[in-house]
């Protein structure tokens, strides 16, 4: 028998991220490296682990094999539990049918079983492509105290910004009256996390409705909250003012990593917060006669005889004499041989950048702006002796330059 | 074959220990290399070599250890089938003067889960020892040779080496074994503390040793019985060092910064070096951190000048701060200005504003843990 949960996580993991190109060719987006030492998902994995939510299903559809092989027993987060823990939760098939996750409510449709094993109060909806610290608990309080059937997690944006989210507009005590999705003209600027806490018998009912009518897309943004807005149920907006960032793109994914490094960006690794991650026991790292060092962060492993300014090292790195790293994310195992320079790119896994090659380049050398971009090396690439990768460049996984 | 085989590590050394260290925790947890514990080195041999059933013997203040090696799971030793046990201290109301006064007495009192076992070999090991050995071809060796004991040596010039030495004859075979402590200048067979002895020997020694009052392993198991048993030499090859004083523990951490060794012992991806992980974050290097010739683990926010240094984890070098020819062990904080020469610090140390600490390379200077400089 199952003993009955307060709420439950379901964490969206299945999405390809396809504005990261090379980055998830191999790879769903939410097993994307970040930071030196994690992977995207390890945020809401965490998140959950310190707000003592002890039952997680992940939904995973693209390319699963890595994050399922990542998330394992789920023991980095806490989350190898006798009665709850966390469950890799992919499509399947039954004896009528078989079909994929059509839609992000659909997908939790697809897992009504899951969820009624535990008979939570409240369901936790979470995506796996944010970075953010955030204490569920504080919100579920919220949820609570307002007797909501849905509290959706918003954050301030700037008018400009406003018009790329869904955006909420609320009365004075928080609660939603309308939901605009990308508005021209945005009435306010609370926009959604796609962090949803719902009332699970609620919810199952929409869920149940939206799969009933015909041409639904199934998804949370475009369905369920407006369905539920129309029928006037409770809805409250919970305002988080903490770091978030959506890492869906190259630039942001590089931004976000470059956040570490700026103190004023209010993401901080080194908390009582902690972001969890399944490591591997390597060696500290080594640092040569010929480094020089500032303002980065270094993983273990590595191995540096180069420069490093602004650059964030995954483990086991190695960066020769005379290479030149400047805004550089340079992840696990990758070499950087001797005079080589990469600047402003982003190095997947396994990557050779070999003697002299030039992998992107500092926006002030660019005259034209619009050919700048962040230049980014799939894994496994090579990037031969003298070779140059321009600015916004990508080399796809495997490939030799 | 190693599926055949027992190891029982002992976490103290019954001897010389490097006190400023060990005074306050195992032997075998002294920290090392910037986020290993002494014992690690031993354990990745032995699961490199799929020696699965591991006996650890404790004396005591062995929370260190307990808290270290937890189920054995960071080394993939929580197994179902032996896997990893911590034999802790167990009197009753006739061994209460046993108190594992020696590595004998030790394993008197692990007696029964010695006889227990269905192993037919049994490997013995101190948990001191800096070295990959490669404990599969040690035992392929004792099996060829038919031998009774074989002790692993090392043909090397180690002037200050104390403990037992040993000659060979052309077939390998051990005809004489001794204590040494003069100081040599030409090479010699110093043995270190890892014995293979099939299992029934080892049971028939321990209650000779009962009998006779024997309490020295070298002495009275090798060296008295060195005719009548057939005892055989094992080398090792590549680096090795044994920690028996603070002396031989800097000496060994340093070494860890020359290009040879650090890639044998601690960057070799075929023998991994397994250690208990913990959550720690990447380091960070600020605006002014100088780092040159150094190891730096995970955790540790760097704003001063490091040379030839062994960082441990979450250790804070804040703007200013030299440090040269360090050890400076987890959660260590060197504030503003501060200068370290040939120092070692404990875990928790804090350095005071403006200090100056120094040693000297043959004698360096201990902070003890916790200390508040």
């Amino acid at each position: 028998m199952k003993q009955q949960k307060e709420m439950i996580t379901m964490l969206l993991a299945g999405g390809q991220g396809s504005r990261l190109y090379v980055l998830t060719k191999e790879v769903a987006k939410p097993a994307v490296p970040f930071g030196g030492k994690y992977r995207i998902i390890d945020f809401p994995l965490s998140n959950c682990a310190n707000s003592g939510i002890d039952t997680v299903g992940v939904l995973t559809q693209y390319r699963p094999l890595e994050l399922n092989s990542y998330i394992g027993n789920g023991q980095p987060w806490d989350l190898d539990r006798m009665n709850g823990g966390v469950y890799i939760l992919p499509p399947y098939a039954t004896d009528k049918e078989s079909e994929w996750y059509k839609g992000t409510a659909n997908a939790i449709y697809q897992n009504i079983n899951f969820i009624d094993r535990y008979n939570p109060e409240n369901v936790l909806i979470l995506s796996g492509d944010h970075i953010y610290k955030m204490d569920y608990a504080q919100m579920l309080a919220y949820h609570k105290e307002k007797k909501a059937d849905a509290t959706i997690a918003v954050l301030d944006v700037s008018l400009e910004e406003a018009s790329r989210f869904g955006i909420m507009n609320t009365n004075e005590d928080g609660s939603i009256y309308e939901f605009e999705e990308k508005p021209k003209h945005p009435k306010s600027t609370k926009a959604s996390m796609g962090i949803y806490i719902f009332n699970w018998q609620k919810l199952r009912q929409y869920l149940i409705d939206d799969e009933n009518t015909p041409g639904s897309s199934n998804d949370f943004g475009k369905n369920i909250i407006p369905a539920m807005l129309a029928n006037h149920e409770r809805m409250f907006a919970y305002q988080f003012d903490g770091y978030w960032k959506d890492v869906g793109t190259i630039e942001s994914l590089w931004e976000a990593n470059m956040d570490l490094l700026n103190p004023k960006s209010n993401i901080n690794l080194d908390s009582d917060w902690r972001i969890f991650a399944r490591n591997e026991p390597h060696p500290p790292h080594f640092v040569g006669d010929q480094a020089k060092i500032a303002e980065s962060i270094v993983s273990e492993g590595c191995d540096i005889n180069g420069s490093l300014w602004y650059t964030v090292l995954f483990s086991g790195v190695t960066v020769e004499e005379g290479a030149e790293l400047n805004s550089a994310v340079v992840m696990s195992n990758s070499v950087i041989k001797k005079g080589a320079s990469v600047k402003y790119a982003i190095v997947a896994e396994d990557a050779i950048i070999e003697e002299g090659a030039v992998v992107g380049d500092d926006p002030c050398n660019c005259s034209d702006p619009s050919e700048w971009g962040i230049a980014v090396v799939g894994r496994g690439a090579v990037v031969k002796k003298g070779q140059v990768v321009r600015p916004k460049e990508m080399i796809e996984p495997g490939q030799v330059r | 074959m190693t599926s055949r085989t027992m190891c029982i590590l002992f976490s103290e050394s019954y001897g010389t220990a490097p006190k400023e260290l060990s005074a306050r925790r195992t032997l075998a947890t002294v920290p090392f290399a910037g986020r290993y514990r002494l014992i690690d080195f031993v354990l990745s041999s032995l699961v490199k070599a799929r020696i699965q059933d591991i006996g650890v013997i404790t004396k005591e203040h062995y929370g260190s250890l307990t808290d270290h090696l937890g189920w054995g799971k960071d080394w993939d030793l929580d197994r179902k089938n032996g896997g990893l046990r911590i034999l802790t201290p167990f009197t009753t109301s006739e061994s209460a003067t046993t108190r594992n006064r020696s590595k004998i007495e030790a394993l008197l009192s692990v007696k029964r889960f010695i006889e227990r076992s269905d192993k037919e070999y049994i490997l013995l090991s101190d948990t001191n020892l800096v070295m990959h050995i490669d404990f599969e071809a040690m035992l392929a060796y004792h099996i060829e040779q038919g031998a009774d004991i074989t002790m692993l040596y090392q043909t090397k010039v180690c002037p200050n080496h104390t403990g037992c030495v040993i000659d060979l004859n052309e077939s390998g075979r051990v005809i004489d074994a001794f204590f040494s402590s003069t100081q040599h200048e030409e090479p010699q067979n110093a043995a270190f503390g890892v014995y293979i002895v099939n299992k029934s020997l080892l049971v028939s020694l321990l209650d000779r040793a009962y009998t006779f009052g024997w309490v020295d392993f070298d002495r009275d198991f090798i060296t008295k019985n060195i005719n009548k048993l057939k005892i055989f030499g094992f080398a090792h090859n590549g680096f090795s060092a044994v920690i028996d004083t603070v002396a031989d523990y800097y000496d060994a951490s340093l070494k860890m910064l020359e290009p040879d060794i650090r890639r044998e012992m601690l960057f070799q991806s075929d023998t991994p070096l397994l250690t208990r992980v913990k959550n720690s974050v990447p380091t960070i290097y600020g605006f002014n951190g100088k780092v040159k010739n150094s190891l730096i683990a995970d955790g540790c926010k760097i704003d001063g000048e490091v040379n030839n240094c062994i960082i441990f984890r979450d250790v804070e070098i804040e703007k200013g701060a030299i440090l040269n020819n360090c050890i400076i062990m987890q959660s260590t904080t060197v504030r503003a200005g501060a200068r370290l020469n040939c120092v070692i610090t404990d875990k928790e140390v804090t350095i005071g504003k403006e200090h100056t600490l120094s040693g000297y390379p043959t004698y360096p200077y201990v902070v003890a843990k916790g200390q508040n400089v």
